[in-house]
C-alpha cells in the first residue's frame, strides 16, 4: 500500500512541528515536507504535489486560500485540508469553494487528527451541521434561477445534508440510509466539489453579468 | 409690457374696423344718391294725416312754383320752435327727377338709408302715382333701410318724377337721408349690408352675450360668492333689454315702455359695468356704489313713460346725463387700472372708453348732429366690452385654476419630500435599531465572556501564580475555557432560530468528548419549529445549559448512556436529556455541591429564555427537561437582562 504524502503549509511553529511529528509517527504516512508562508508553500507544492496538503488560511505573507486556489487548478489528486481553529461556517465555505476538501481543528485529538487525513485521503470529508445547513441552502435556492451547468444534489445528498443538520453522526445516517460509514464521508465530498464546481460557475455568472468574459 | 402694447393695437384695430362700418355700403356708380331735391310743406288736419293723397295733380308734379325750394339732403326738418298744444300735422314734400343710368337692366329702385325718428309715414310716388308706402310705425323703423321698388322696368323709363311725401308730427323733427336710386340689382346688395350692420349683427351679438350671460349665471348659482359672474350674467340682459330696439320689429311691452326699458337698460348697464370694474379693481367704494344706484332709481322713474314729458327731450337729456356719469365713472376706473397695472383692469378700461367713444358718437347721431346715414356704433361696443370682461373673468379663473395647480404640485413635492424625510428618518431608526440590537447583544457576549472564560481563567491564573495548580489541571482549565470560546464561536454560527441545528452543533462539539469519556449517545432529535428569538445570545445560553447537563452526567452520573431527545407542542419545544446513572435528590442534600450550583446555574439561564429546567431523579437515572417558549414575545416580561 502506498503511502500518503502529506505536506503541511502552516505558519505556527509549534503546531507545525506538533503536525510534522505526528504525520512522521504514522506508518502509512510520509511527510513531503513543510512550510511557513504562501510562498514557501507554493514552491512546496510546485516541487512535488502531495496526496494531502494541510493548510492555514492566515498565513504571514498571504492567503491560503490562494495556495488552495492553485492546488486545486492543478491537481485533481490532491486533497486540501484546511487547519482551523474553530472550523466556523465562513472560513469553511470559504476554503470549499476554493477547492479544500476537509478541515481539521487545531485542537484535534492527535489520534483523530491522523484518522482524519486518513479518512479524507480515502475520499471522505468531514461536515459540521450548520455548514450542512448553508449547503441546503445554497443548492437548493440558486439551482432554480442559475443555468443548467450549475450542479444539483442528488436525492441521497440532500438526505445526508439533512441528517447531519439534525445532529446524526456519519455511523447513524450511514445505518439510517442504508450504507456504510465511507459512502456518507464520500457524499460530503462529492457535494463539496460540487459546491466548488457551483461557485465557479457562479463567479463565471457574475462575471458574464459584469462583462468581464465573453460568452 | 410689449403683450399690454400688442392689445391695445387690437383695441385701437377693432375701433378703427367699427369706424370703416360707416363707409359700408359706398354706392357703385349705376346707383344715384340724391344729394339735392326740392320740397315744400304742407300744413295738413288729422284726417289728413291719416290719409295719404291717392294722386298728384300732373300740374304739381311738376310744377316749378315758389313753393317748391331747393333743399339739400339729408333733410334735418326742425322741431316746431313754439309750444304747441296736441299734435301739428304736417306734410313735407321732395320731388327729385331720375334719369335712369345707361347699360342698367332690370327693376329699378329707391333706397331710403334711415328716416329718423320714425314717427310717421312715408309716401313713394312715380310721377304722381302712389307706388309704396313706409309705414314707420315699427319698432325699429328709425334703424331700418327702406326699400321701394318702381312698378315699371327701367327700360321704359325715361326721366321720370319722384315724390316723397313725409307726413309727421311737427313738434318733434325728423332726419331723412339722402335716397339712393338705382337698379334693384344694384340696390339690395347695399340695403343687405345696412341690414347686416344695423340689424342683423347687433341681433346676433345681442343673443350671443345671452348665452353667455347664461353661461355665467350658471357658473354663479354653483359658487355664489362669485359676484362678478352674475354682474356679467345680468350684464348681458342689461344689454340685451338696451340693443332690443335695434332689431325688434314689434315693441316688446307697448311702444312708451319699450323706450323706457331701452332709456333705463343703459342705465343697468353702467352700473353693472361699475360695479363689475370695481370689483375686479378691488376698489369697491359704497357711496359710489350707492350714488350710481340711486342715480338709477331716480333716472328710472323721471322717465316713467305717463308723465308729462317730451321723449325725444328726455331721450337726449337722459343720455346726455349717462354720459356725463360714464365719463365721471370711467376717469375713476382709469385711474385706478393705470394704478393697478394689472391686464385686465386696463383692458376694461379702455373697453369702457370704448363704449363711451361710441355712446357720445350715438348721441350726436341721435340728436341730428351727424347724417343719418351713420350706423349706431354702441351695438358693437359689446365687443369690447364683454370681451373685457370674458378676458377678466377667464383670466381671474384661469389664474385660480393655476394656483390650485401650483398648489397641488407644491402639495405633492411637499409630499415627496416628507416621504424622502420619513424614508430616511426611518432608516435612521432602522440603523439605531440595529445598533441597539447589536450593541445589546455584544453587551451580553461581554457579559458572557466575562462570566465564564474571564472569570475561570483569572481564577486560574491567580491559583498558578500561587503555584496551586498542577500543570495538568491548568491543562484542564485551559481545555474547559476553549470549549466555552468553542460554544461562543458556536453560538455566533447562522442556525436560522433553528434549535436542532444548534443541538447538532453541540453534538458535533462534544460527540466525540463524550465518546472517549465511554458514554453513548442516543440521539433522538425530531424537527422543530423555528424559535424566532433564538439569536446568539440566546443559543449560547441554551449551549451551556445542555453543556451543563452534558459535563453533570459525565462527571457525577456514573451513566452508560445519555438519551437526547426533542418535543414541542403549541406553546413550548421540549429539550429532554435522560442519562441512565445512579441519580441524585435534588431537594435534599444529596446533591454535592457542584451539581447544586450547576442546577442554580441552568435554571438562571433558562429563567433568562423565560423558559425552565425541570430535574427529576431517581436511581435509575436523571431527567433534565428544558422547556422553551416559541414565542417570548407572548410571555411575561420580566428582567432577562441581570
Amino acid at each position: 500500500m502506498a503511502l500518503i504524502e502529506v505536506s503541511i503549509v502552516e505558519d505556527d511553529a509549534k503546531f507545525r512541528g506538533a503536525f510534522a511529528r505526528l504525520v512522521e509517527a504514522t506508518h502509512d504516512m510520509e511527510l513531503l515536507g513543510t512550510a511557513a508562508t504562501l510562498a514557501q508553500g507554493m514552491d512546496l507544492v510546485r516541487r512535488r504535489m502531495p496526496d494531502v496538503l494541510l493548510v492555514d488560511l492566515d498565513l504571514p505573507d498571504g492567503f491560503g486560500l490562494d495556495l488552495i486556489r492553485h492546488v486545486a487548478s492543478r491537481s485533481d489528486t490532491c486533497d486540501i485540508m484546511v487547519i482551523t481553529i474553530f472550523g466556523d461556517e465562513r472560513h469553511v465555505i470559504e476554503s470549499i469553494e476554493a477547492g479544500a476538501s476537509g478541515y481539521l481543528l487545531k485542537d484535534s485529538l492527535p489520534e483523530d487528527f491522523i484518522e482524519q487525513i486518513r479518512v479524507l485521503h480515502a475520499g471522505g470529508s468531514p461536515i459540521s451541521p450548520v455548514i450542512a445547513r448553508q449547503l441546503l441552502a445554497r443548492f437548493v435556492a440558486p439551482a432554480m434561477k442559475k443555468s443548467a451547468d450549475v450542479p444539483e444534489l442528488s436525492e441521497r445528498e440532500h438526505s445526508v445534508l439533512s441528517l447531519v443538520t439534525k445532529g446524526f453522526s456519519y455511523q447513524e445516517i450511514a445505518s439510517l440510509m442504508r450504507v456504510s460509514p465511507h459512502t456518507v464521508l464520500t457524499y460530503v465530498k462529492r457535494i463539496y466539489r460540487k459546491l466548488q464546481v457551483s461557485s465557479k460557475t457562479e463567479a463565471v455568472y457574475e462575471a458574464r453579468k459584469l462583462g468581464l468574459v465573453k460568452d | 409690457m410689449i403683450e399690454r402694447l400688442r392689445r391695445l393695437r387690437l383695441a385701437f384695430a377693432w375701433v378703427a374696423v367699427s369706424l370703416g362700418l360707416q363707409a359700408c355700403g359706398a354706392p357703385p356708380s349705376t346707383v344715384h344718391t340724391f344729394y339735392r331735391a326740392e320740397m315744400r310743406i304742407e300744413n295738413i288736419d288729422r284726417d289728413g294725416y291719416f290719409r295719404y293723397p291717392d294722386n298728384i295733380p300732373r300740374d304739381q308734379v311738376l310744377a316749378a312754383d315758389q313753393r317748391w325750394e331747393p333743399i339739400e339732403l339729408y333733410h334735418h326738418m326742425p322741431r316746431l320752435e313754439q309750444p304747441a298744444q296736441g299734435p301739428v300735422f304736417r306734410r313735407a314734400w321732395y320731388r327729385f327727377e331720375l334719369e335712369p343710368t345707361p347699360g342698367a337692366i332690370g327693376r329699378y329702385g329707391v333706397l331710403v338709408p334711415r328716416f329718423m325718428p320714425g314717427a310717421g309715414y312715408i309716401v313713394f310716388y312715380l310721377d304722381g302715382q302712389p307706388i309704396d308706402v313706409a309705414f314707420t310705425d315699427v319698432e325699429n323703423a328709425w334703424n331700418h333701410p327702406m326699400m321701394f321698388t318702381l312698378p315699371r322696368s327701367v327700360d321704359h323709363l325715361k326721366r321720370v318724377w319722384l315724390h316723397v311725401a313725409v307726413t309727421y308730427d311737427a313738434r318733434s323733427g325728423y332726419l331723412l337721408a339722402a335716397p339712393l336710386a338705382g337698379a334693384m340689382q344694384d340696390l339690395r346688395p347695399i340695403a343687405a349690408w345696412r341690414e347686416f350692420v344695423q340689424i342683423e349683427a347687433p341681433r346676433a351679438m345681442s343673443y350671443a352675450l345671452l348665452v353667455l350671460g347664461l353661461f355665467a349665471l350658471g357658473f354663479w348659482l354653483y359658487r355664489r360668492r362669485e359676484v362678478t359672474y352674475l354682474l356679467f350674467a345680468l350684464g348681458t340682459v342689461a344689454w340685451f333689454v338696451r340693443t332690443l330696439h335695434f332689431h325688434v320689429e314689434e315693441p316688446v311691452t307697448g311702444r312708451m315702455f319699450s323706450w323706457w326699458l331701452t332709456l333705463n337698460s343703459m342705465n343697468w348697464l353702467m352700473l353693472l359695468v361699475y360695479l363689475f370694474a370695481m370689483r375686479f379693481q378691488q376698489q369697491r367704494e359704497r357711496w359710489a356704489e350707492w350714488l350710481l344706484g340711486g342715480l338709477v332709481i331716480v333716472s328710472a322713474l323721471v322717465t316713467l313713460p305717463w308723465l308729462p314729458v317730451e321723449p325725444l327731450l328726455v331721450t337726449i337729456t337722459t343720455y346726455t346725463a349717462q354720459l356725463g356719469v360714464a365719463l365721471a365713472v370711467t376717469t375713476a376706473l382709469t385711474r385706478n387700472a393705470l394704478r393697478l397695472r394689472t391686464p385686465e383692469t386696463r383692458l376694461l378700461a379702455v373697453a369702457i372708453w370704448i363704449n363711451v367713444a361710441f355712446g357720445a358718437y350715438d348721441l350726436l347721431l341721435q340728436a341730428y348732429m351727424l347724417p343719418p346715414e351713420r350706423v349706431f356704433l354702441l351695438p358693437y361696443g359689446a365687443l369690447f366690452l364683454f370681451g373685457a370682461f370674458l378676458f377678466a373673468v377667464t383670466r381671474r379663473f384661469s389664474a385660480a385654476i393655476g394656483e390650485v395647480e401650483q398648489a397641488n404640485f407644491t402639495l405633492e413635492a411637499r409630499l415627496r419630500e416628507r416621504t424622502i424625510e420619513l424614508e430616511a428618518s426611518y432608516d435612521a431608526l432602522r440603523k439605531i435599531e440595529k445598533e441597539r440590537v447589536v450593541g445589546e447583544e455584544r453587551q451580553r457576549l461581554m457579559r458572557e465572556m466575562h462570566d465564564g472564560l474571564g472569570s475561570s481563567l483569572m481564577s486560574s491564573l491567580v491559583m498558578v501564580e500561587q503555584g496551586r495548580l498542577e500543570p495538568a489541571a491548568v491543562a484542564v482549565v485551559l481545555r474547559e475555557c476553549i470549549d466555552d470560546l468553542k460554544l461562543t464561536i458556536d453560538s455566533l454560527e447562522p442556525i436560522d432560530h433553528d434549535l436542532v441545528t444548534l443541538l447538532a452543533t453541540l453534538r458535533y462539539r462534544l460527540g466525540r468528548r463524550l465518546e472517549m469519556a465511554g458514554l453513548q449517545l442516543d440521539w433522538r432529535v425530531d424537527d422543530l419549529p423555528p424559535l424566532p428569538w433564538l439569536d446568539a445570545v440566546y443559543s449560547l445560553q441554551v449551549l451551556r445549559i445542555l453543556q451543563e447537563a452534558l459535563t453533570n452526567i459525565v462527571k457525577h452520573a456514573g451513566a452508560r448512556v445519555i438519551r437526547i431527545e426533542t418535543a414541542a407542542d403549541a406553546a413550548e419545544v421540549r429539550v429532554i436529556v435522560r442519562d441512565d446513572g445512579h441519580g441524585f435528590a435534588p431537594a435534599s442534600g444529596a446533591a454535592d455541591a457542584l451539581t447544586g450550583r450547576g442546577l442554580v446555574n441552568m435554571a438562571r439561564r433558562a429563567e433568562q429564555l423565560r423558559g425552565r429546567v425541570e430535574v427529576s431523579s431517581d436511581a435509575t437515572g436523571t431527567t433534565v427537561t428544558l422547556h422553551l417558549p416559541r414565542d417570548r414575545r407572548l410571555l411575561p416580561r420580566d428582567a432577562t437582562v441581570q
